[in-house]
């Protein structure tokens, strides 16, 4: 039994983070000046290369052959810096490919000549990551299915303005999966991705809370402050440990893969949220404005558990499921 | 990372079951004074099977287990509905270490095997009525008289002070120190004369803790564990001895109480309704996140004992587990309840024992650091902010 990242994986995990600090610092999403497709662009053109997109692909189609907890590894940094949503579409992709015995198009989704967009059946006709994207990822609840691209319309003004949007309408389907596995797997890739917006909600708090000071000492030395921050702690803790038993569990087929993999979800999307509200009030006013990247991490949060499912249909499915193994 | 246990830590488990199933005594712990015979009769049976001081060293007459077999051990207990150590709990799991670590020859050798054969029941010494989150500003006093310690103030919340041997007791033996400085750590008989018990009755009924009053005990000073004056040192020795073993015990306590819940709910219906609980959203849904919780409380405990299996040193995990266990163990009596209403108040129910452990979880987020000391322990050490106190 080893429920934590091994030393080579603290290393990879380590060095994502590094290279995703100086190249996708928060204020590079900071309005005016933002200009989103030309932001997904460049990161794509960034994690193409480095291998992110195949992170736990078979090398024979040009991935690195990590499992499941490294690719999870992997979200919950990208998370964290609310990396483009390309990245989650294409490596599904070629997944998608792969399991559809397609090895060349799989292949072309982490090499970055194809690149996919991603929309679930939580929001039918319309698309995100659209920017430059070639084909259409679907996934509903227990299929996961790619069509090429086709624009449906005027592109949408998103919610979440760090992701490109757009109407999409149905395309011929190129190749479809259908049972649970992939789609758990990319509700355990949202799932990453929402802890690492956790974790990011906590820390932004923690230093601000330590530089800030009223009444003539930092903010982060009074209780009703410094017991909020201790609890978004323990939220970003608790998914990050849920999110490792669910990406084993799904990997080794357990019979409570399911469980385990919606728990994570659950959980990591109450998490996110309560980090990102919390983490608003904690910047007081500045918190509540575009100059601060709190507003966008809640707007991610808000797109990721939308386009994931909502909560209570969540746990109707947990409620349904058979008890954790012990 | 995996979930796989070796084939030596699969043996082990199937050892530790046949075991618990033909050992583990099928009737409930009595309460009051009979608990203490049941306890001991337990410990004896522990002792006999060669299951005594699991997290013990060999040297000690312990089981010296690896970590992982620790967890093994108490989470098949759990599921066994095995007892718990009851009134040998500050025995087994605090003073007995306490002495591993920083007794002297004389002191092992005096308690060691009396601890893990069930013979020693030790209480525990620590709070005062002006101390309790704030155990450092503690006023009870020792004066050191030739060989002798002379001690005179008062305890509060000693659990099973009536029932104890022994204390483990912490006391101000320098005259104006101030907070951990001058503290003295002493090895105290509770049949010295001069020691008065007054026990106090829970919410729960029970009378399991008392006030302990001291009028001019004279205890050896042969009984200072560690130093005279450096008694915090020797309070804080065992801090992490158990290194997170003990929270798996709780933790797959609540995963089957939930189940257990659960299938209440599919059973019974809400109080002034006909269909079962489960078929209403709110009440379905509700237990539905608490298993989610659950499989996420189990996941940390997994993920810290890999952690410290791995070599890390235990720090302040200890309090996020004791705050997540402490919340969701009320979250889970408190769902029960809601669910049962008036059902609770008749005495002849099964449902009285979700009474019984709700108010025991009251008491579980008050004793071994609040809530909130939690969240304070975490601010320090995890979060490294600047200190409120």
């Amino acid at each position: 039994m080893l429920l934590a990242p091994d030393e080579g994986q603290t290393e990879i995990a380590t060095a994502v983070a590094d290279i995703l600090l100086s190249e996708a610092p928060f204020d590079r999403l900071y309005l005016p000046d933002l200009d989103i497709i030309a932001d997904e662009q460049r990161l794509m053109d960034l994690a193409i290369p480095m291998g992110w997109l195949g992170m736990a692909a078979p090398e024979s189609i040009g991935g690195s052959a990590g499992d499941l907890t490294d690719e999870c590894l992997l979200f919950m940094k990208l998370g964290e810096r609310i990396a483009p949503l390309g990245i989650t579409a294409g490596a599904l992709a070629a997944h998608a490919a792969l399991a559809a015995g397609d090895e060349a198009l799989a292949a072309a989704f982490i090499t970055g000549d194809a690149r996919a967009a991603l929309t679930t059946s939580a929001r039918p006709g319309r698309a995100f990551a659209t920017a430059g994207a070639t084909h259409l990822l679907v996934v509903e609840e227990n299929r996961i299915s790619l069509s090429l691209l086709v624009a449906g319309g005027d592109d949408i003004v998103a919610l979440d303005a760090s992701s490109s949007t757009a109407a999409v309408s149905s395309a011929d389907t190129l190749l479809q999966v259908d049972g649970p596995e992939l789609v758990l797997r990319f509700a355990l890739l949202v799932a990453s991705q929402l802890q690492g917006l956790a974790q990011t909600g906590r820390s932004e708090s923690n230093e601000y809370a330590k530089a800030r000071e009223q009444f003539g000492r930092p903010i982060g030395s009074f209780q009703a402050v410094r017991h909020r921050i201790a609890d978004m702690e323990l939220r970003a803790r608790q998914v990050e440990a849920q999110i490792y038993f669910a990406a084993v569990a799904l990997r080794d087929g357990r019979a409570d893969a399911e469980l385990q993999t919606l728990s994570a979800l659950l959980l990591a999307g109450d998490a996110a949220m309560a980090n990102a509200e919390i983490n608003i009030h904690n910047h007081g006013a500045i918190g509540t404005t575009t100059e601060n990247i709190g507003h966008l991490l809640l707007k991610r949060t808000i797109l990721l558990t939308g386009l994931a499912g909502g909560a209570n249909q969540l746990k109707d499915r947990i409620a349904a499921c058979a008890p954790a193994i012990m | 990372m995996d979930l796989n246990w070796t084939p030596e830590d699969s043996r082990f488990r199937e050892r530790v079951r046949d075991w618990l199933a033909g050992h583990v005594p099928p009737e409930a712990r009595p309460s009051g004074t009979e608990a203490v015979a049941f306890d001991r009769a337990w410990q004896r049976e522990l002792m006999a099977g060669g299951w005594a001081g699991i997290s013990w060293p060999k040297e000690y007459g312990g089981q010296g287990l690896s970590l992982t077999q620790q967890m093994i051990w108490f989470e098949e207990n759990a599921k066994a509905g095995a007892p718990s150590a009851g009134v040998f709990f500050v025995a087994q799991m605090h003073a007995g270490p306490t002495l591993i670590v920083m007794g002297s020859d004389a002191q092992k050798a005096k308690h060691l095997n009396g601890i893990l054969g069930g013979d020693e029941i030790w209480c525990q010494g620590f709070s005062e009525p002006g101390s309790g989150s704030d155990l450092a500003s503690l006023r009870t006093k020792g004066v050191v008289d030739g060989d002798e310690i002379v001690v005179s103030g008062q305890k509060i919340w000693t659990s099973y002070a009536d029932a104890a041997d022994y204390q483990e007791l912490l006391i101000r033996t320098e005259p104006g120190s101030e907070r951990h400085k001058g503290l003295t750590w002493i090895i105290c008989d509770m049949k010295t004369p001069g020691i008065t018990v007054h026990p106090i009755r829970k919410l729960t009924g029970h009378a399991e803790f008392a006030s302990v009053f001291y009028d001019e005990v004279r205890i050896p000073v042969s009984n200072v564990v560690g130093e005279i004056g450096q008694g915090w040192t020797t309070a804080m020795a065992t801090l992490g001895f158990e290194r997170g073993t003990a929270f798996t015990s709780e933790m797959v306590h609540l995963v089957l109480r939930l189940e257990e819940l659960i299938d209440y709910a599919k059973a019974n219906p809400l109080p002034g309704a006909s269909r079962p609980a489960w078929s209403d959203d709110e009440c379905r849904r509700t237990l539905a996140r608490l298993r989610a919780d659950l499989a996420a409380l189990r996941a940390m405990n997994y993920s810290n004992l890999s952690r410290y299996a791995g070599g890390a040193a235990p720090g302040a995990e200890g309090s996020l587990m004791k705050l997540f266990t402490n919340q969701l163990a009320q979250r889970i009596e408190r769902a029960a309840i809601d669910m049962m209403g008036d059902r609770l108040l008749d005495p002849n129910t099964d449902e009285q024992s979700w009474l019984a452990s709700y108010y025991r979880n009251l008491v579980q987020a008050i004793g071994g650091g609040t809530t909130d000391i939690q969240r304070e322990i975490i601010a320090d050490r995890v979060l490294g902010l600047p200190r409120s106190r």
